[in-house]
């Protein structure tokens, strides 16, 4: 599903990535760890064009999005990707939110967009907000509304950079176990994350990441309880 | 006669001329505003040719006095090109026009580009996430979230374009002022009649701020 082929990024001197390679097969959920500055947001960034790669090759489902000709939007429909700070489009409702990509990039008609975004704000739990603002939300509820405006466009796999970290505790749980439905219902998914206890129970796979390179992949089971590498246990050890 | 003798007699030319005043101001706001739409979007382009263009606009038209591009416009060029014979007999308003539009313009291409500038970069991140365009993400997420932010910085511009319009007496435009100027010459009534049409210039002005002020109400400015 997605291809990674030797990945570098630099930005100026500072190297951020260095010679990444990784292949995400469809169905998976792949979960990205590391400390802070360790590139990891910038690699999830990479993977739909938000940030260009300074040398590599990324395919998404075949199509080579490092490559100058590559129509960005195109890709990007089929990737959907949450944020950190959710990025809700203040000036739109919460049905609005949902219905403008498949509106607009998708040229689905009104009410067609309405009906599945109904949908998907019931799988959300948030069916009674959808003529609210974005602020008129808790943090919670507006990163469940990002999530449905990622699925609206029936992407081919979900992007999550950070999804619960500028959440307040109490609203961690609302949002994965949203994320931990879709992983269930076979979505791909990359997801960059801190928290520990999702990347255990639903990650097929965990990557560790430091200083820009992947120090460490292999399974939750085996990266949390027998970790190889030395940052990686002093990684882990600092935060569990 | 006394103050309201003076003034009521002089009313119908102060009227006409406040209607000029009032036709100017719209026609050079509308053109100043897509023109400063177009140079902002120009100066933010990622294109340095057309960055640069944006520059030299800004910097020429806001770079000179008002009354030296009026002057410019509708004395110096016609000396090379024959505009005044093309859009005879609308060459006075045609260039009075143009050349407020071009000076105001020039501040709204700054006051575009800030608001534009001003709109989180998460927005238009999410905008090219969900597959939108460039041009997509402009229309339908950036500028509708830039423009209510523009919207006191530009009435301040199209209060000062109301006021410019001041000097197209220069160039013979019967505006307000000229109107009165007019009045002034043929019944000496200096302090009556600039009364008069101070009080004018400050009604317009006042409509155009209760109109601007009901507009950020509906727009619910200050909710975000």
């Amino acid at each position: 599903m997605i291809n990674v082929n030797n990945i570098t990024k630099h930005f100026g001197q500072h190297r951020v990535l260095h010679d990444i390679s990784l292949e995400i097969k469809p169905q998976e959920v792949v979960v990205i760890i590391g400390p802070s500055g360790s590139g990891k947001s910038t690699f999830l960034r990479c993977l739909n064009g938000l940030e260009k790669v300074s040398d590599g090759q990324i395919f998404v489902n075949n199509r080579e999005i490092t490559h100058s000709k590559t129509n960005l939007s195109h890709v990007r429909k089929e990737v959907g990707m949450v944020f950190q700070r959710f990025n809700l489009f203040h000036h739109l409702s919460v049905l609005e939110n949902i219905t403008i990509g498949p509106r607009k990039v998708l040229k689905v008609s009104q009410q067609e967009a309405e009906k599945r975004a109904f949908t998907l704000l019931e799988k959300v739990g948030l069916k009674e907000k959808a003529g609210a603002y974005p602020d008129q939300l808790s943090g919670g509820q507006q990163q469940r509304v990002a999530i449905a405006r990622a699925l609206a466009m029936n992407p081919i796999v979900m992007l999550f950079d950070e999804p619960t970290s500028a959440l307040d505790p109490e609203m961690v749980g609302e949002v994965l176990a949203v994320m931990k439905d879709l992983a269930r219902e076979g979505m791909t998914m990359a997801v960059v994350t801190h928290e520990m206890g999702f990347a255990r129970e639903v990650g097929d796979r965990v990557l560790f990441m430091d200083d820009g390179v992947i120090v460490e992949e292999n399974t939750p089971n085996e990266i949390f309880n027998n970790p190889k590498e030395e940052r990686t246990k002093l990684f882990l050890s600092k935060i569990l | 006669m006394n103050f309201f003798q003076i003034v009521s007699a002089a009313m119908p030319q102060l009227i006409k001329g406040a209607q000029l005043t009032v036709w100017y101001s719209i026609a050079s706001i509308i053109l100043a505003t897509v023109l400063g739409l177009a140079f902002a979007l120009l100066k933010l382009s990622r294109f340095a040719i057309l960055r640069r263009i944006g520059e030299i606009y800004v910097h020429i038209f806001r770079g000179l006095p008002l009354l030296v591009e009026i002057f410019y416009i509708y004395f110096a060029i016609p000396m090379i090109l024959p505009m005044h014979k093309w859009f005879d007999p609308y060459f006075t308003p045609i260039a009075g026009i143009i050349a407020l539009a071009l000076n105001e313009g020039a501040y709204i291409t700054e006051i575009i580009r800030a608001g534009i500038l001003a709109v989180d970069r998460g927005q238009s991140e999410a905008a090219l996430s969900i597959g939108m365009t460039g041009p997509q993400t402009m229309r339908f997420i950036i500028l509708p979230q830039a423009f209510k932010r523009m919207v006191p910085p530009l009435v301040n511009q199209f209060i000062q374009t109301i006021k410019d319009t001041s000097l197209l007496s220069a160039i013979s435009v019967t505006e307000l002022t000229r109107s009165g100027q007019i009045i002034i010459s043929t019944n000496f009534a200096s302090l009556q009649i600039w009364t008069a049409i101070a009080a004018v210039y400050l009604i317009i002005i006042l409509l155009l701020t209760a109109l601007s002020g009901y507009l950020e109400r509906r727009w619910q400015i200050d909710k975000r």
